[in-house]
């Protein structure tokens, strides 16, 4: 049986819980013909407003070497449509390509909606 | 189109003489107009407003009067509490007819098998006002009514409910009937008819629903009420409780003219308004007051110029109840919303009637279980919105007690301005309505980085529309990080002759938004007609933020 988890507004997929998330495709943001290395200084999400759950924001530094992580939420302080999140990670450097994870951390019925990813990287020295 | 309906309310003279009621106004146009026809409706009201127990007994008074074909009939019945010296209280009802008159009072009494107290007819129309002639007056009460006039309409009354053809001057689209029979003898004559007498409303609807309302309380008898969905009349016999009247329908709508009555009991003597005509759309039908608080909505599926609701309190069934007499009816014209409920209690010799009524000028329908004055509403219907567009109907639910009732009810107007079956384009170029209705438009734009990425905020500066020189307002609103805040003002395309101007939109210099859109458009609903070329403005980034 396939499972689509195609139905809106519902997030359980035939009663099976399951971890959803968006992987940015990968970016050589300093890199060049010397294999520059990056930092991520910091990174922005917009979310879709309304949803309390503690979604997990990642960086993936050279395809799963170098990894962070931390948690956004959803959770409105007004009444506007969509949220922007920032997450410091300063830790997240000597990578040469970058990618952005957003999602569940682990299998959950949480409802959410990722509109846009956006990270300030920075030029470290040649490695 | 021509049609014209207004709801009113005036207190009657306590002698005989004339008067005039004024407020005659489409309420729909504001236009004031000549009455046609006029259904006067109370029962010894003492006051609007307010639960009336002056005699803790239900009473009800209902009429009808055609300007032009001038006929008229009323129609009433009500319960007395005689205190005989030894068995206590005993309940006396007696029903009156006065054929000749459209407004009348009974008052039922232990002897002469009731009485008329007061007796009256529509005298004189004139444009906003009519006449109202009192040949006997005793007792001033309220009364509400709903006027009919206008030229595209053909209204028509009918005397009887008889199985056969009925005529009408055009296509015949439906029919309202005064439920007021009685056991002794045909109803709308002349006389005082000592005992009891149906009261209610009915309707049939050609394409639609057809269903009535009917309650009598009877001499030393039990109370009677009943709504049924599947005849136009109903008569409860005093005796035995049962429908004595038959199943009368219409049967068949005539082509081009008239209607055909089957099912019918003899001849039933009812006064009945026929509406007829090319464009006049009738529909009718029943909802159920929510089990709870709160708005809800009725399709009526056409632009209504007035709505009658209808309802003893009960489902619709074949079953005729025996625990009290209690009704409801109430009209509205999309402005003004009147009911008129009369009820009341019996059990047995001996012990007090409880009953009462109520005539309402702000509220559309209501339920009770009569108690005399400490009598409690439920289930009270309030109109908030009579949609012309959409041919939709909007109530207030309040004080509901989960029961439940159903309520019937009949329409008349014409066609949707708008809804389903007709799509409003808002296509015509200067001109700012579409079928007649105003409309409100807007643009929004697409969600920009205000600084070009969201680590920074900025504030915008010199927000600019640009567009065709009109005399339209249009609103700005600045829509910062999708919706945290949106501050807006107005600026008035109006120029010096130019074909296009640029206003500066004062009230949109903001700051601190990482996200910015703009939208542009009207405020209201409006006729104004405006076109815009661009709007714009500077971003300056302010310092690094979090």
């Amino acid at each position: 049986m396939i499972l689509k988890a195609d139905v809106a507004g519902v997030s359980a997929d035939d009663n099976e819980t399951f971890r959803g998330y968006v992987r940015t495709g990968a970016i050589a943001p300093h890199s060049d013909e010397e294999a520059g290395l990056s930092a991520v200084r910091e990174s922005w999400v917009i979310l879709r407003a309304g949803s309390t759950a503690q979604m997990a924001i990642s960086v993936r530094g050279d395809f799963g070497k170098e990894l962070g992580a931390s948690s956004v939420s959803g959770a409105a302080s007004g009444t506007e449509t969509f949220v922007i999140r920032k997450w410091d990670h300063p830790q997240e450097a000597d990578m040469q390509f970058v990618q952005l994870e957003v999602g569940d951390a682990s299998a959950a019925a949480t409802q959410w909606a990722v509109h846009y990813v956006e990270s300030l990287t920075i030029e470290e020295g040649e490695a | 189109m021509a049609t014209y309906a207004c709801v009113l309310s005036f207190q009657s003279l306590s002698a005989p003489g004339t008067q005039t009621v004024s407020g005659v106004v489409d309420a729909q146009t504001g236009a004031a107009f000549t009455p046609v026809a006029l259904l006067p409706l109370g029962g010894y009201a003492d006051s609007l407003n307010a639960l009336c127990t002056s005699t803790s007994t239900w009473h009800m008074d209902m009429g009808l009067h055609h300007w032009g074909e001038g006929k008229g009939g009323a129609a009433g019945c009500g319960a007395f509490q005689y205190n005989h010296i030894t068995l206590g209280p005993i309940k006396v009802c007696s029903g009156a007819d006065a054929t000749g008159y459209a407004l009348m009072d009974t008052l039922p009494f232990l002897f002469f098998g009731g009485m008329i107290t007061g007796t009256g007819y529509v005298s004189a129309v004139r444009s906003g006002e009519f006449d109202v002639t009192w040949v006997s007056a005793t007792r001033a009460s309220y009364r509400t009514v709903l006027v009919l006039g206008g030229t595209d309409w053909d209204l028509k009354v009918h005397t009887s409910i008889v199985n056969g053809t009925q005529t009408t001057a055009s296509k015949a689209r439906g029919v309202l009937w005064l439920n007021s029979l009685t056991n002794y003898g045909s109803g709308l004559a002349s006389a005082t008819g000592a005992g009891a007498r149906t009261m209610g409303f009915g309707f049939d609807v050609d394409g639609s629903n057809r269903g009535c309302v009917a309650q009598v309380a009877v001499s030393q008898g039990p109370n009677y009420r009943t709504q049924l969905f599947d005849r136009i009349i109903a008569e409860i016999n005093q005796t035995t409780g049962a429908i004595s009247t038959g199943s009368p329908t219409v049967s068949a709508w005539g082509g081009t003219s008239g209607f055909t009555i089957s099912g019918a009991t003899g001849a039933l003597s009812s006064k009945g308004l026929s509406f007829s005509g090319a464009d006049v759309q009738v529909a009718s039908g029943r909802f159920t007051v929510p089990a709870s608080d709160g708005s809800f909505s009725v399709n009526l599926g056409l632009g209504a110029k007035f709505v009658i609701l209808m309802g003893v309190g009960a489902a619709s069934s074949g079953a005729v109840r025996s625990d009290q007499a209690s009704i409801c009816l109430g009209w509205t014209d999309g402005s003004a919303q009147h009911s008129f409920w009369t009820g009341e209690a019996w059990t047995t010799i001996g012990v007090p009637l409880v009953g009462g009524r109520y005539l309402s000028t702000s509220s559309l329908w209501r339920m009770a279980t009569p108690s005399g004055g400490t009598t409690a509403f439920s289930n009270v219907l309030t109109l908030t919105n009579l949609s012309t567009a959409l041919g939709t109907m909007t109530l207030s639910a309040s004080s509901t007690d989960g029961t439940s009732p159903e309520v019937l009810w009949f329409a008349v107007g014409a066609a949707t301005s708008g809804g389903t079956g007709v799509i409003l384009k808002a296509d015509q170029p200067g001109v700012g309505v579409d079928d007649g209705e105003m409309f409100l438009s807007y643009i929004v734009s697409g969600a920009f980085k205000a600084s070009g990425r969201l680590s920074r905020m900025a504030q915008l500066r010199e927000p600019v529309i640009t567009g065709r020189e009109t005399d339209a307002t249009v609103q700005a609103t600045l829509i910062k990080d999708f919706g945290l805040s949106s501050p807006s003002d107005t600026v008035v395309m109006t120029g010096v002759g130019e074909t296009h101007v640029s206003k500066r939109v004062e009230g949109l210099q903001e700051a601190d938004m990482r996200i910015l859109q703009v939208k542009l458009g009207d405020q209201n609903p409006t006729a104004d007609y405006w076109s815009i070329d661009k709007f714009t403005g500077d971003t300056d980034p302010e310092g690094e933020s979090s």
